[in-house]
């Protein structure tokens, strides 16, 4: 319990770090928004104007903190591009990259895990070691281009899909989570043999070890052995690399949505940060890093109440 | 070359493939500086969008390019910046990393925190931090991928000097009076190469990855510089009616990516 609460701690602190880290990068290092948002021919009274409309007069951790207090309550500024708020504009995205990210999610927990039993199992036969090179090679290959290949083998190939049909989650919520499958296989495929590899690794070693030998020489069958008692070892460990996944599944979607057409989060991203749109930029920024590592955290916790030998400390 | 067979002999078969693969991108990459089929640049708009032929073995894109000169001076531009970004990341994540293991006391508290923060958020996203304040480009790219690629360095580096910080050998180079600097730097950090060259390794890997994932965002290298990922996000327009163009650079993005991913198997299945 005292861990628990000292990790909730460190959570608060290095969000706090992170929010401040990106405030001082977007906020004071770009130089004057007021600037920046009425354009080069704006006389000096339009500017001051604006200035002090914005608040950018202030001290600096005035800014800082009225900016933060800002981002509880849901008002995340304005972007300079559009005149909009950035709570208008990411609203509509936000759902888009959220249900992509839990379909791959999803794809990768229920697929890795039997693979990894599978490649665990016949690690010592042909098909394993086939196999093995071939999660090596899936690995290698980055999500946009499994992207590409996707599009091309599945959908013009096969037809299984149409590709670049997009379907409002307003119109059809089942088909907007079927349009978005093909992206989610992208950013899962990758992950799934990373996560399978390591699951394999894992029932290696933990059918080493000398509780295994105990278990065959009491005359339990090797499929007991296997499911009850390497397996439930092999598989804790896979929680943290689930976890770890969240992010890399999240910096994949950036990439993915740019290559499926699906206007989520990252697309919005990309074309701020060619605008240089920086009150978007960085919302967004700090939104990917806040679910990164609160995902991070819950999945140190989860795993710490499944395993007590574990302990937080590094 | 008796060390080289040694030392060859000593790695798995991982380790042969992907070091024949890259020995043959090498080479390619070296030949394609002083000699190339066609100029990657130039268009010839009577052979547009044509397949494979004896002539452009690769096809030729939208624009008449051959496809093949592309990938191949492709090839160059993701090599080099891997390997600025692996020099920037690898160099100054090992200084910090050694003065903070070394030093340790508050000052190793302060940056680990720092990186311990850094390394949870996708380095990607780090990079895009950066070339959305420096804009893009082929040093931009460098620059922002390498400073991401600083925390997980450091970790490395932090982690092994601290494994070696009370060995005999660097406390006799103390009681000898050796001064802190000369200790991490020539005592501890040539014991601590094998464990910084996996690191490299796999940095190679990731940066070839990052580089192009930038890049096909379109917010990596910029024109007349053709990354291998800045190709793919060209010819994406294109797939449907010249899908060479598109799985011409892929392919050999991933063989340079296999090619650096077997080559630090090797040193991941030894738990290093």
């Amino acid at each position: 319990m005292k861990q628990i609460i000292r990790r909730l701690i460190a959570l608060v602190l290095t969000l706090l770090l992170i929010s401040f880290l990106i405030f001082v990068i977007f906020q004071i290092i770009p130089g004057d928004g007021a600037v920046s948002r009425l354009g080069t021919n704006a006389t000096p009274e339009q500017i001051a104007a604006l200035r002090k409309e914005l608040h950018l007069d202030d001290p600096f951790f005035k800014r800082y903190f009225n900016w933060l207090f800002g981002l509880f309550r849901g008002d995340f500024g304005n972007s300079y591009k559009y005149d909009r708020s950035v709570a208008e504009l990411i609203g509509g995205k936000l759902k888009v990259t959220f249900f992509l990210a839990m379909e791959s999610f999803l794809l990768i927990v229920l697929i890795s895990l039997p693979v990894g039993i599978f490649l665990g199992r016949t690690a010592k036969k042909p098909i394993g070691a086939v196999l093995h090179v071939t999660t090596q090679i899936f690995m290698a290959v980055p999500s946009f281009f499994t992207g590409i290949l996707i599009i091309l083998i599945f959908g013009l190939g096969l037809k299984l899909f149409v590709p670049y049909y997009f379907v409002r989650p307003e119109n059809s919520f089942f088909g907007f989570l079927a349009c978005m499958i093909p992206g989610a296989f992208a950013i899962a495929i990758p992950k799934i043999s990373m996560v399978s590899r390591f699951l394999r690794t894992n029932v290696l070693e933990e059918s080493r070890k000398d509780y295994v030998r105990t278990a065959y020489s009491k005359g339990a069958g090797e499929k007991h052995v296997f499911y009850h008692h390497i397996l439930k070892n092999a598989i804790l460990p896979v929680i943290t690399i689930l976890g770890m996944t969240i992010a890399e599944i999240m910096a994949g979607s950036i990439v993915v949505e740019q290559v499926f057409g699906l206007p989520g989060l990252g697309q919005l991203l990309i074309s701020s940060i060619n605008t240089r749109d920086f009150p978007v930029v960085s919302v967004i920024i700090l939104y990917m890093a806040f679910v990164v590592i609160v995902m991070n955290t819950i999945v140190d916790i989860l795993y710490q109440c499944i395993d007590p030998r574990i302990t937080m400390e590094d | 070359m008796r060390r080289f067979k040694r030392f060859w002999n000593k790695r798995n078969h991982y380790f042969h493939v992907g070091a024949i693969l890259l020995a043959i991108l090498f080479l390619g990459i070296l030949v394609s500086y002083f000699w190339l089929p066609y100029d990657p640049n130039a268009m010839d708009f009577s052979v547009a969008n044509s397949g494979l032929s004896l002539r452009h073995i690769m096809g030729t894109d939208e624009f008449g390019r051959d496809v093949f000169s592309r990938v191949m001076s492709g090839m160059q531009d993701t090599f080099i910046i891997a390997f600025g970004v692996v020099a920037v990341g690898g160099l100054i994540g090992a200084v910090v990393g050694s003065l903070s293991g070394y030093l340790g006391g508050w000052l190793d508290e302060v940056i680990m925190r720092l990186n311990d923060t850094l390394i949870s958020i996708p380095s990607i996203l780090l990079a895009l931090v950066m070339i959305s304040l420096v804009g893009a480009g082929k040093y931009n790219v460098i620059v922002a991928l390498g400073i991401a690629f600083i925390p997980s360095f450091a970790r490395l580096v932090r982690g092994e000097v601290i494994k070696v910080k009370d060995a005999e050998y660097v406390r006799s180079a103390r009681l000898m009076g050796a001064g802190k600097l000369r200790i991490i730097f020539i005592h501890i950090f040539p014991n601590i190469f094998p464990t910084w060259m996996a690191g490299v390794a796999v940095g190679f890997n990731n940066a070839v990855l990052a580089e192009s994932g930038l890049s096909f965002l379109g917010i990596g290298v910029s024109p007349p510089d053709a990354s291998l990922g800045r190709m793919l996000a060209e010819a994406q327009g294109v797939m449907f009616s010249s899908p060479w163009c598109v799985i011409a650079p892929g392919f050999f993005l991933i063989l340079l990516i296999i090619g650096f991913s077997f080559v630090s198997e090797n040193y991941s299945e030894k738990g290093v």
